[in-house]
């Protein structure tokens, strides 16, 4: 849901998607950034959240950079859920991550899902990155 | 703390610490009673990245049990027995649902070779088990799956 309250600054939208998770959803230079407001994103919560990724997807977002850095804990399950996005999104849009936090790093490094993911250290520092490729 | 027995007489004196728990077979109360392991953990002075390896770990073995033993019914028990030795962390987990095999023999998934449309979206439970852990034991007790993990401790922690 667009919020129109904001539509003055950055485009933004907090998403509500379960007792215990919330998105932000912001737009930065034609990339979503969406911030996992955290703070699990486990088997309770990956149906929802994969429900809140695809109706952001819905909407037009070809870009998406997941903020991770509020997620202190993710199991099999949450991983699970981001590959069903990215295959959702396809590989004509993208979806890379930001701001992984030790144990979240570790579950992708231990599945080798860190060599089909691109991860950034920060939010920051990916869209730096976006910028220079599209300079 | 391992070897001579002059050791093992001398660590016979630290107390057994364990914590007991039992939780329905619901995924909402996974994480609550993830939450009580690892600030029980915290409060004998385990490390950080060390508990959240154990959280890790006990996610995924009750994840396991409540959807493959109790199908999502949410009348099953799990009890979970977490135990600190000098030297050693335990969690056992005890469950009455469907009879369990044991876990599946160790694969690598190289996730690499997969085409992009067949990336796998599940699988990864009893790898990361594995690799966190130092021994998978399992016993059919009766008519209950009993699932034993155990991981060393750093000398520095543990009971004491």
């Amino acid at each position: 849901m667009f919020n129109p309250k904001y539509s003055a600054t950055a485009p933004e939208t907090a998403l509500e998607i379960g007792k215990h998770m919330e998105v932000e959803v912001r737009n930065v230079d034609g990339i979503t950034v969406v911030r996992l407001c955290g703070p699990r994103l486990d088997a309770a919560q990956s149906v929802r959240f994969k429900e809140a990724l695809r109706d952001i997807s819905d909407k037009g977002a070809d870009h998406i950079l997941l903020d991770m850095s509020k997620i202190s804990f993710m199991d099999s399950s949450g991983l699970g859920a981001i590959v069903t996005v990215l295959k959702q999104m396809g590989q004509a849009k993208s979806l890379e991550l930001a701001g992984l936090t030790p144990i979240v790093a570790k579950v992708f490094a231990l599945t080798r899902m860190d060599k089909i993911f691109r991860l950034h250290d920060t939010v920051d520092a990916a869209l730096c990155s976006c910028r220079k490729v599209a300079g | 703390m391992t070897g001579s027995p002059e050791t093992g007489r001398r660590v016979a004196r630290v107390h057994e610490l364990s914590l007991q728990v039992a939780i329905r077979s619901v995924q909402s109360e996974v994480s609550p009673v993830l939450g009580r392991i690892t600030d029980w953990l915290g409060t004998h002075k385990i490390n950080r990245n060390f508990v959240e390896e154990v959280e890790l770990v006990t996610a995924e073995a009750l994840n396991n049990v409540v959807e493959h033993a109790y199908l999502y019914a949410e009348d099953g028990e799990i009890r979970i027995l977490v135990s600190l030795r000098p030297g050693k962390l335990q969690v056992q987990i005890t469950d009455g649902g469907r009879k369990f095999d044991g876990p599946p023999p160790e694969t690598k998934m190289d996730v690499e070779k997969f085409a992009f449309e067949e990336l796998p979206e599940g699988g990864f439970g009893w790898n990361l088990i594995r690799s966190l852990t130092d021994e998978v034991a399992f016993e059919r007790a009766g008519e209950k799956n009993r699932l034993t993990l155990t991981r060393r401790l750093p000398e520095t922690a543990g009971a004491g």
